[in-house]
């Protein structure tokens, strides 16, 4: 599966996303339409690491990036093809 | 450069108190590399700003850039006073530092600190861990010992066994210590009523006389502490209810501590503080009081929260910046062991008895058996009938968004505007050029 798609079904289920709300797109701004708050975002960044074996950075907190599903898969990409040393 | 600064910064070398003295920017990095402590500083250098922050953000710091000139400050508040607008306002992050030229429109981003946590399965607590702990605590404490001379020193006891071992600690290096302890005076009457003084003020007078310390009694009523609330979001530079609720305990303390401080005529007073053991073990759970859930936290087991709750520690002020404002100085002697309770292993901390073991096993008996017995104690939740500073503010409708909207008035600034300010219990910051007002 895609990673965005992963990403996608996480968030709605996270954020209990109604399966019809035409509001949530992969541009929405997750902050701003009230679907992820501090504890989801959290919780995302846990999944994230899980599932594809990277660490998060807290510069990604406040990455413009970061705010939306297509922001953050790249994010995810980027981390990814070029992990981090630990 | 401007400047303003109130919190004393508290930056440790090899366990001794150092200053930062002027010089190039890679030399500022390379003290902060090596320091320990709670501090927050701005150094105007050949290559530009450097403002770094302590590993664990204890102490705050914000920035703005007007016009080339680059303005911080420990109170978020201040920023904002001088014209600042809150869109234009960024923290340094816990454990990092910056170098900005303005001039040059550069900015970089330096982390100087990461703790390593131990991330491994096990659920036992090596005899190395345990020394380890003991053996930074006493590091600690002789650092506070050096700075603590001709002072008057305080230690916050809730009763609980982090701020009991703190006191014990305290005791042993610095001798001549008082204990301050908080309760509400409206739990203080139901409880006589029914016999005897609430729990957490009895059995801070019992470990007091056991400890051989003089304890200060700060007994205040309900309506007396919601009269401080608006100081305790200004210098707490937080809405969220778990650190208001700390704040207004603390907010009461540091009064006290100022006017009994006042009378003897000696340095700026100190307080010794529990503050961050929970986080290190990551030994939070919601409350619920009276239907409703406070507190919340992220849905993941303990042993993954543990990173966050330390994270989250960048924000919030409930401790140093209430003191602060008081001219009060807080050490937090556990932060200053943050390195090596992060090496309880991940696998011991689902463990609900493990916080017990490890304290046990580093205090011993100087911690009295009484204490260990007793139930967890939160000042701020000091019982599910009167329910603390939460009940106080719970009873009353504010919290939540009532809190932020509260806070975004008395800073003069949107309700919408703080949305984003605080992510993941972090304070916004950049990581590119931040650009000015001009």
């Amino acid at each position: 599966m895609p990673i965005i798609d992963k990403l996608e079904a996480f968030v709605r289920e996270v954020g209990q996303v109604d399966p019809d709300d035409p509001e949530f797109t992969r541009e929405t701004d997750l902050w701003d339409m009230g679907y992820l708050d501090s504890n989801g975002v959290v919780e995302l960044i846990v999944f994230i690491e899980s599932e594809f074996g990277v660490e998060v950075p807290e510069e990604a907190l406040f990455d413009p990036d970061f705010t939306r599903l297509s922001g953050i898969a790249r994010v995810v990409e980027d981390l990814v093809a070029t992990p981090r040393p630990v | 450069m401007i400047a303003r600064r109130f919190i004393t910064d508290q930056l440790w070398v090899d366990g001794r108190p150092a200053t930062v003295a002027a010089g190039h920017a890679e030399d500022a990095l390379a003290l902060v590399s090596a320091a320990t402590g709670h501090f927050a500083i701005h150094l105007e250098t050949p290559e530009g700003h450097v403002l770094a922050r302590d590993p664990l953000g204890v102490n705050k710091l914000f920035f703005t850039i007007d016009r080339g000139t680059v303005r911080s400050a420990n109170y978020l508040h201040d920023l904002l006073d001088d014209g600042a607008t809150l869109d234009r306002v960024w923290s340094v992050p816990s454990g990092h530092a910056v170098v900005i030229d303005p001039d040059a429109r550069s900015y970089a981003l330096h982390k100087h600190h990461a703790l390593r946590f131990d991330d491994s399965d096990t659920g036992e607590l090596e005899d190395d861990l345990v020394d380890a702990v003991r053996a930074r605590l006493d590091v600690v404490f002789a650092g506070i010992a050096a700075i603590a001379a001709g002072r008057p020193v305080y230690v916050c006891m809730s009763g609980g066994m982090d701020s009991t071992g703190v006191a014990v600690m305290a005791r042993r290096w610095l001798g001549d210590v008082t204990a301050v302890t908080f309760a509400l005076a409206e739990e203080q009457e139901r409880r006589a009523g029914a016999g005897g003084p609430p729990d957490d003020l009895a059995t801070a007078r019992r470990l007091s006389a056991d400890l051989g310390m003089p304890l200060l009694e700060v007994v205040r009523p309900g309506d007396a502490i919601l009269a401080t609330l608006d100081d305790v979001l200004r210098f707490g530079q937080d809405w969220r209810d778990f650190n208001v609720h700390c704040g207004l305990v603390n907010e009461a303390l540091a009064r006290a501590i100022a006017a009994d401080a006042h009378g003897r005529g000696d340095g700026r007073p100190l307080v010794l503080t529990g503050d961050t053991m929970n986080e290190l073990m990551a030994d939070y759970t919601p409350v619920v009081y009276r239907g409703a859930t406070f507190y919340d936290l992220p849905r993941l087991p303990t042993a993954k929260l543990r990173r966050f709750l330390v994270g989250g520690l960048d924000s919030g002020d409930r401790e140093v910046g209430i003191f602060g404002h008081h001219g009060i100085d807080v050490v937090q002697p556990y932060a200053l062991c943050a390195d090596a309770y992060a090496a309880v292993p991940a696998g011991a901390l689902g463990n609900p008895r493990v916080k017990q073991a490890l304290a046990r096993a580093v205090f011993g008996d100087a911690v009295p058996e009484y204490v260990y017995a007793r139930p967890k104690v939160r000042a701020q939740a000091a019982s599910e009938e009167v329910g603390g500073t939460l009940g106080l503010l719970a009873d009353r409708g504010i919290h939540g968004a009532g809190l932020a909207a509260r806070f975004a008035r008395l800073l003069h600034v949107q309700p919408d505007e703080l949305r984003g300010f605080i992510r993941a219990g972090f304070y916004r910051f950049t990581t590119t050029y931040p650009g000015s007002q001009e």
